[in-house]
């Protein structure tokens, strides 16, 4: 086991997320390396870093994701950890297994667990060795005759989905089992067209579903905690904008179902450091099904962070560098209400359409209770490189109510200026009766039109 | 081999020598010391030798700026053109360890030349001269960590 401190750690990120990890560091008293890009050179993280080191030219592949470049500027800045953010290579289990044959402590799960939880088809297995409900459905459909007996086994409405999909191509919705015959021929010949592959499988359908998810600790020999769920339910086209903990809508037996079904998952595969168990919650039955782990620092864990008071990046370099998890589940509480907003530098008048730039003005709201997680400052370029995030805002309240005033309060204050945000949206957003009460869908944001209405 | 003791003895001497620049060859060893700040390309970063971040100045943080491509007197009989680095890695001097290096001060090389390594992960690149030239100056030691775009010598074009 390793036992050995880590004194040196390699960024190999970029954005919010490299600022954040350099600055648990710097509590940590650990020296830190950022591998940077060259539009990334003169950026916080690169500002923050006891060195910064450019990498290659400012698209990705050609630094962020040339795990050849990062482990050779961790070797040869005698940095003995790396932490791998999320996004880019944090989920490459050949990436990790690369640090540690070079003796480099890769912060994160071991390559194994990455490695089983990637593939899509094995993660569900696990899950239902773990006793873990998954959507019910099928792997593959061989006929129409197949796609009949799910039918009648999960129930309607039933969705098809074609193989090598995507897109919603060779996607049916199917309401009754007399109209499944033609959704089955319309889908696979869609595919068929589309994909060169008509292979269906078909799944349940959840006509209203709540994006629900569990945050665990493990140290990697079978102790596992879990810091309770968050809940991501507002997404644009899958990419979320707002999470929330608690969940507004879970009730105490189902929240409690939910965190034993993801200790029970992360203990059967011995999960070491921080993960995320995603469930999709089924809002007319109550029923929760398992969708993916994600085996990284998660975007949205500062709302778990200001939860329950646990500082999660701290947690995977402790893990990391002892072996060892100095918590109990019994010292975990959970306090309040947290929300949290992605700030993006996209147009939400324009289809949410990135909007990189200099940032003439940058005024963030500050007070009790407020945090903001960001890389920008004044004067700072957003360069159009990379995804747009420029700022999570984090605000906690006393309950829901009070979260939900507190953080509309706090995005008013938020000026920026020089590049469109989705501020304006989030705004909207919060102040929606539907999202006041809670009434919320995975597909809200498209359906009920309300990117139209952010004035 | 010379220590920092020795550099610092050096910028001593030359501190009270009423000289404003000191070049000093030793064999494969080039020192070169001014009291005037140095052209753009003289200021490459050679702090990479020792990978102690704690300990160097307040700029440590920031990566070596590029310096800038106008040269006195672009297309004279004097033109500098700087060699960088097409990607980070560790820069070599010599094609194998003890073997003489590729390029010194003063060489002359023709277009295509090889004028040292940067190895990725045991992938060795030869980094091949553009122009024909004189070695002018070289910025990075043997054997340390650059960065990309960063230069490594400067050639006087012919």
């Amino acid at each position: 086991m390793a036992a050995d401190p880590i004194r040196r750690i390699f960024i190999a990120n970029r954005g919010e997320i490299a600022v954040r990890v350099i600055r648990a560091c710097k509590d940590l008293g650990i020296e830190t390396v950022a591998g940077v890009s060259a539009a990334d050179r003169g950026a916080m993280a690169a500002r923050l870093a006891d060195r910064a080191l450019c990498l290659g030219p400012s698209s990705a592949t050609q630094s962020y994701l040339r795990g050849d470049l990062l482990l050779h500027a961790c070797l040869a800045s005698g940095c003995d950890a790396l932490h791998p953010g999320y996004g880019f290579l944090s989920e490459r289990a050949a990436f990790a297994r690369d640090c540690e044959h070079a003796g480099i402590r890769f912060i994160g799960p071991a390559p194994e667990s990455i490695e089983a939880m990637g593939d899509k088809s094995n993660a569900r297995a696990i899950a239902v060795r773990a006793g873990v409900p998954v959507v019910p459905g099928c792997d593959l459909l061989d006929g129409v005759g197949h796609a009949r007996e799910v039918g009648r086994a999960t129930g309607f409405p039933l969705l098809l989905k074609a193989r090598a999909g995507g897109g919603g191509r060779g996607m049916r919705i199917v309401e009754r089992m007399d109209d499944l015959a033609r959704a089955y021929a319309e889908a696979s010949s869609e595919a068929n067209s589309a994909f060169g592959d008509g292979a269906l499988y078909a799944e349940r359908y959840v006509r209203r579903g709540r994006h629900i998810e569990v945050q665990v600790l493990g140290d990697g020999r079978g102790k596992v905690l879990h810091l309770f769920e968050r809940d991501c339910t507002t997404q644009r086209r899958h990419q979320k904008l707002i999470e929330e903990a608690p969940s507004p809508v879970l009730d105490g037996r189902t929240r409690g179902r939910m965190l034993e079904a993801a200790l029970s998952l992360a203990r059967s595969v011995d999960y070491r450091g921080a993960g995320t168990i995603e469930f999709l919650l089924d809002s007319d039955t109550g029923e929760f099904f398992f969708l993916e782990m994600n085996t990284r620092i998660q975007v949205e864990h500062p709302v778990t962070e200001m939860l329950t008071g646990i500082d999660i990046v701290k947690q995977q370099i402790a893990v990391a560098a002892t072996g060892r998890l100095d918590l109990e589940q019994g010292d975990i509480a959970a306090r309040g209400h947290v929300i949290e907003c992605r700030i993006n530098a996209e147009d939400p008048r324009q289809g949410f359409r990135p909007s990189p730039g200099r940032i003439a003005r940058w005024r963030p709201p500050r007070g009790q209770g407020v945090r903001l997680d960001s890389h920008c400052a004044e004067g700072d370029v957003v360069v159009p490189f990379y995804d747009s995030l420029i700022a999570k805002l984090i605000v906690a309240g006393r309950d829901r109510q009070d979260a939900i005033d507190r953080l509309l309060d706090s995005l008013e204050r938020f000026q920026v200026d020089g590049i469109a945000t989705t501020i304006a949206f989030h705004r909207a957003a919060l102040s929606h009766p539907d999202f006041r009460k809670g009434e919320i869908t995975t597909r809200w944001v498209e359906e009920s039109g309300m990117t139209e209405t952010v004035a | 081999m010379v220590n920092a003791k020795d550099v610092s003895d050096i910028m001593k001497a030359l501190a009270e020598s009423g000289f404003e620049d000191a070049e000093i060859r030793l064999d494969e060893l080039y020192i070169r010391v001014s009291s005037q700040p140095l052209d753009g390309a003289g200021r490459a970063d050679a702090r990479d030798g020792s990978p102690a971040p704690g300990r160097a100045g307040p700029d440590r943080g920031r990566p070596a700026a590029p310096p800038s491509r106008s040269v006195p007197d672009p297309g004279g009989p004097d033109r500098l053109e700087p060699v960088r680095s097409p990607t980070l890695g560790t820069f070599y001097r010599s094609p194998s360890p003890g073997a003489p290096p590729f390029v010194n001060v003063g060489d002359r090389v023709e277009a295509g030349q090889a004028l040292g390594i940067v190895e990725v992960m045991k992938l060795f690149n030869t980094i091949e001269s553009e122009v024909a030239g004189t070695v002018a100056e070289i910025h990075v030691p043997d054997a340390t960590l650059v960065e990309h775009d960063q230069p490594l010598m400067t050639l006087r074009v012919d």
